[in-house]
């Protein structure tokens, strides 16, 4: 599909939600990462952090699953939920760790959730 | 008679001058002699600090955790110096760097290669160096300006300034074993870890030791006069009478100490002595342990002493140079000094005469059922300034008891505690404050114009246990230094003693927060002006609320513009403070907690702020070897 043709028409495929999620929890991952080996860095080596590097791949292989894997209607529901939870608690995590990109990406990824579900709400009226 | 009086004048001129010109320096570890920790320096203000940025930043390369060869870990809490247009730093290693005041880069080193050995303490530190330049400098000669650096093995070195030479004319070959004078040979030597305090051409020199470690014939804590440019001694303080050197010991004095430029007294903070948590075998009187002493400079007399705590059986070390400051009350200037302590009382005595300005009552304290005790019935307390621990511990921390099962306040229940001077006891005893303070080794700092005195606080709370020698030796049996390093020895007495911090198995404080606090007085009244939690606690790596605070080690600096400098918290950040309000300006991350007083000095019409960013590895394993410096951008 054209570029143009994607701005004109807003795809309300619930796909686009979850690659939103899966970007944000990609980056995310790539900030703990980095976080967690910067030299003397205030959350550097610490199981906080290492929490958060878990919780970031966690969300991106729930959102790669969901975005790009086949799955039942009842397991959709649960990965939603999961999803949710994880971004919720990473979000905290961020907080009390004081990463605020980590934070503003968590931001993101809940954007990408209420857009997946949003777009996927027809679906489930439908069904 | 014209003549005579235009002369006083232009002394009076010069001096003020010089006293002006000093103040944008900071040549020694509390900035001044008077241990102000004031700087007149007015380029950073309130309104622009928030620019503040990294200016310059070194690693002297000398820290350790254990690893890498080195058997210690390392402790950095110099506070960097700038005189001379150098800015100096000592080392964990004892060396001294002196740095380009601008850039930071290494003008010179110097390296003693001094044995890196934990002989006397948990591991190797420094609260860096002195400096010393003479009156009437000989042109063309070295050594016209020193710098010293201590060493855990009792040995003062000598550097000139400019080269970073050793003064072969000082002692022997530029160093000076003051283990020469140890009364107590065999037992440990005498750690010049604080530099040497110098007033004119004087150094006077304390030390360090383990007196937790020896209950009898441990080193009487004698503190020496001695010559600046060739290190003759010129006097000895004796500390303790001689009848209880045999039976006791210590009562040194090992924190930095502060003098009075007019009068030429220098203030010395003594230590407890020896064994700290069991007096049974000193019962001798001895006035000065734990006190407050002011000595003529030039001679080692003594012309008052007060005592701040009597028979001291809970190391309540005497820990920092008094503040000395004068103060308007009731029309008069007062020339008074102020102490803050262990204890968390903070006593205000005139400096001139040691009386009270503020009443200091005798009170009755809880009473000492060890067999053999000879606790004192009445302890000083002070009301006013309000103390900076309160009288009641904060009691059990909810959600430390509830992570660990109610262990909290299962342990709680079986310890013995009868509020401030609880004495140490066979069953526990929960000491709040306990000998980590309350107050460290940085002491506080003063606003000379305003008179308000600035200091940090820790709340902490530790277990005192006396143990019968034979349930000592049973329990330590097999135990590797590690796992010995609360065990505390009091060899030649009949207990030995446990002290640990009161945590639960996670290692999560069983007390209350908050764990540290930056409190402001104004001293013309005693009152407290504010008090606020300081710094953040971080428990695998998340942040705890604010108002937690953290436990601090270190010391505030104060501006003429109205801002406090600090590091000291456990969060590996520094902070610049509203001296009106206590709201936290601005803070930088840095390598490792800044557990030292920050300096800041002028130089070519730039204001910088010094932080030394070593980390303690007693309270958190992040150490570093990062002297940091800011500055507004040009």
């Amino acid at each position: 599909m054209p570029l143009s043709d994607s701005i004109a028409i807003p795809d309300r495929s619930p796909l686009n939600g979850a690659r939103l999620i899966a970007i944000a929890a990609a980056v995310g991952f790539v900030i703990c990462l980095v976080d967690y080996f910067t030299p003397h860095g205030t959350i550097a080596h610490q199981w906080g952090t290492l929490l958060v590097l878990i919780s970031t791949l966690l969300m991106l292989g729930a959102s790669c699953w969901i975005a790009f894997g086949a799955m039942s209607r009842g397991l959709l529901i649960l990965f939603q939920v999961l999803i949710i939870l994880d971004i919720l608690g990473t979000a905290v995590c961020a907080y009390f760790l004081e990463a605020p990109a980590l934070l503003v990406f968590m931001a993101v990824a809940l954007v990408g959730w209420i857009w997946h579900l949003a777009s996927d709400s027809p679906r489930i009226s439908a069904s | 008679m014209l003549k005579a009086a235009f002369i006083g004048l232009a002394a009076t001129a010069a001096l003020t001058a010089g006293a002006s010109a000093q103040s944008q320096n900071w040549d020694t570890f509390n900035g001044d002699l008077m241990a102000q920790k004031y700087s007149s320096a007015t380029q950073i203000t309130p309104q622009n600090v928030k620019n503040l940025k990294l200016a310059w930043q070194i690693h002297t390369g000398d820290h350790s955790n254990k690893a890498f060869g080195v058997p210690a870990e390392t402790y950095s809490e110099a506070t960097p110096i700038f005189a001379n247009n150098t800015v100096y730093i000592g080392t964990p290693f004892y060396r001294v760097l002196a740095l380009q005041p601008d850039t930071g880069k290494i003008k010179w080193t110097f390296d003693p290669h001094e044995a890196r050995k934990a002989l006397t303490q948990p591991g190797m530190k420094s609260r860096g160096v002195a400096y010393w330049q003479s009156a009437s400098p000989q042109a063309g000669q070295a050594c016209q300006k020193i710098v010293y650096i201590g060493s855990m093995t009792a040995k003062l070195y000598a550097v000139d300034a400019d080269s970073g030479k050793a003064c072969t004319s000082f002692a022997q070959n530029g160093v000076l074993n003051i283990d020469q004078w140890n009364t107590a040979k065999g037992t440990w030597p005498m750690s010049i870890l604080q530099p040497p305090t110098v007033y004119k051409n004087t150094l006077i020199i304390g030390w360090a030791g383990k007196d937790w470690a020896i209950g009898s014939h441990a080193p009487a804590g004698n503190v020496f006069g001695v010559d600046a440019q060739t290190g003759k001694l010129k006097w000895t303080f004796n500390v303790l009478p001689p009848e209880a050197v045999k039976n006791s010991g210590t009562a040194n004095v090992w924190a930095s100490m502060s003098v009075d430029p007019k009068t030429g007294i220098v203030y010395l903070p003594v230590s407890s002595p020896s064994p700290n948590y069991w007096g049974g075998n000193r019962k001798e009187k001895l006035p000065y342990a734990t006190s407050i002493t002011a000595l003529d400079s030039q001679t080692g007399k003594v012309v008052w002493s007060r005592q701040l705590v009597h028979h001291d059986i809970w190391d309540y070390d005497t820990n920092s140079a008094p503040v000395l400051m004068d103060i308007k009350k009731d029309g008069q200037t007062i020339p008074a000094l102020v102490q803050s302590t262990k204890q968390g009382f903070l006593f205000v005595l005139n400096r001139k005469t040691g009386a009270p300005i503020y009443p200091i009552t005798e009170k009755p304290v809880p009473r000492s059922d060890i067999p053999g005790e000879a606790d004192s019935p009445t302890q000083p307390y002070v009301s006013l300034p309000q103390p900076v621990v309160p009288d009641k511990w904060s009691g059990v921390n909810t959600l430390s008891d509830i992570a660990s099962g109610g262990q909290c306040t299962r342990m709680f229940k079986k310890l013995r505690y009868d509020g401030r001077f609880t004495p140490p006891s066979l069953q526990g005893s929960l000491e709040y404050p306990p000998t980590i303070g309350g107050v460290e080794w940085g002491g506080g700092a003063a606003d000379p114009v305003h008179g308000i005195y600035v200091v940090n606080n820790s709340y902490t709370a530790q277990i005192y246990q006396l143990l019968k020698r034979k349930d000592y030796e049973a329990k330590t049996k097999g135990m590797t230094p590690e796992e010995a390093q609360d065990y505390y020895p009091q060899s030649g007495t009949p207990y030995g003693v446990y002290v640990h911090n009161f945590f639960n198995w996670l290692g999560m404080p069983c007390w209350a927060p908050p764990y540290g606090s930056l409190s402001a007085y104004d001293m013309t009244t005693g009152k407290l002006l504010w008090k606020k939690p300081f710094g953040e606690v971080q428990w695998w790596g998340f942040y705890m609320p604010k108002a937690w605070g953290s436990v601090t080690i270190g010391a505030p600096i104060i501006t003429k513009t109205g801002l406090i400098f600090i590091g000291a918290s456990m969060d590996s950040r520094v902070r610049a403070i509203d001296l009106k309000s206590g709201k936290v300006l601005w803070k930088a991350d840095v390598d490792a907690p800044s557990v030292a007083i920050p300096a800041t000095y002028t130089y070519k019409g730039k204001q910088y702020v010094v932080f030394s960013a070593g980390g303690n590895p007693l309270l958190t394993p992040k150490i570093s070897d990062q002297v940091v410096a800011f500055a507004l951008p040009s």
